[in-house]
């Protein structure tokens, strides 16, 4: 199916969903669960997401080197909630093991 | 009754100004903050199948970075239709939280208004309203029309700096795409995706569970491994700390 459409109705129906839940809210409280259960969404993806990409990796001498570079983004990530530190030093770390290897 | 003495000394000084105006100042640093992550979302659009145009255009179809990225590489994987558009609602369902939370002041404005805040309801939108406006204790029409207008100043100020930081990103990303290895940019930004929203013993645990289920979910065909190893991680995660709904 066409791109655009996908992600337009990805974003469409998000959209919708949250104004929907606006709506809903303002009128009644929402679930402690629920709202709790929402939070779990973006880190497990996420994670998810992150494990497949590394085991899809093209070249396999390669991986050694995105998993540490990785290891060492999230460190930093986790550490200073900085997405340019967090980029820098992964990719710095890819770039040094890069030279060492 | 009349709660205009629960506003803070710094809230008090703060509702004598222009609420916009607060708003749009309190989210400038957010939307300085948030370039790497449009240059980032522009490298991985320029080297997917989704390109430069689509890949800026989520900015405004979807407006949200996460959801923005991994319906990028999604789509870049050859997920379905229905997978792609299911993982950023999920992806959204955080919303939920800054919904109920942000409610209380946004429950006497016309629906029309509740539209546009809707759309333009991000994570840094909901962070500056809570941490930066007017106090929020209070029943007061008039104090929840100041709150209305901070936030929108603060969300609409981020929409569009997004609009201009994803711009950039196509442009200076891509062409920094070619010197990157093959998608080391996107699984880093994963892992500040990951690392940033562990704010908890659960969120932890689901971010770990996510991972380990990830590696032998990878082989499952039609990319379902992702979206069932997040929901596998969910779920195991609900039951192992008693939230199971």
């Amino acid at each position: 199916m066409n791109a655009w459409f996908i992600l337009g109705a990805a974003g469409a129906i998000a959209f919708g969903l949250r104004w929907a839940i606006v709506l809903v809210a303002a009128r009644r409280p929402i679930s402690e669960t629920v709202v709790a259960l929402s939070g779990l969404v973006a880190p497990s993806i996420a994670a998810a997401l992150l494990a497949g990409a590394l085991v899809r990796t093209e070249t396999a001498a390669d991986l050694p080197l995105q998993v540490v570079a990785v290891v060492v983004g999230g460190v930093v990530a986790w550490r200073t909630r900085s997405v340019l530190l967090t980029l820098g030093a992964g990719l710095a770390a890819y770039a040094l093991l890069g030279l060492l290897s | 009754m009349n709660n205009t003495n629960l506003l803070a000394p710094r809230a008090t000084q703060r509702a004598a100004e222009i609420p916009w105006l607060t708003g749009a100042r309190a989210a400038l640093p957010f939307a300085m903050a948030f370039m790497p992550y449009a240059l980032a979302i522009g490298a991985v659009a320029e080297r997917s199948d989704v390109g430069g145009l689509l890949g800026w255009s989520t900015s405004w179809l979807v407006y949200a970075g996460t959801s923005q990225l991994v319906g990028i590489q999604l789509v870049d994987a050859g997920a379905s239709a229905a997978l792609v558009i299911g993982i950023v609602v999920l992806i959204n369902a955080r919303m939920v939280a800054y919904a109920a939370a942000l409610s209380p002041a946004w429950r006497t404005a016309p629906p029309w208004w509740t539209a546009m805040a809707s759309y333009v309801l991000v994570d840094p939108a909901y962070l500056i309203s809570t941490e930066h406006g007017p106090a929020r204790a209070t029943d007061e029409p008039e104090v929840h029309r100041r709150q209305r207008q901070h936030y929108l100043g603060a969300a609409v100020t981020l929409w569009l700096t997004w609009l201009v930081n994803c711009a950039v990103g196509v442009i200076v990303g891509g062409r920094l795409s070619a010197y990157l290895p093959g998608g080391l940019v996107g699984e880093l930004m994963l892992a500040s995706i990951v690392a940033m929203s562990m704010s908890s013993s659960a969120s932890r645990l689901a971010a770990s569970l996510g991972f380990a289920l990830g590696v032998p979910a990878a082989l499952l065909p039609f990319s379902l491994g992702a979206p069932l190893a997040c929901l596998t991680a969910i779920a195991v995660t609900a039951s192992l700390t008693g939230r199971r709904a």
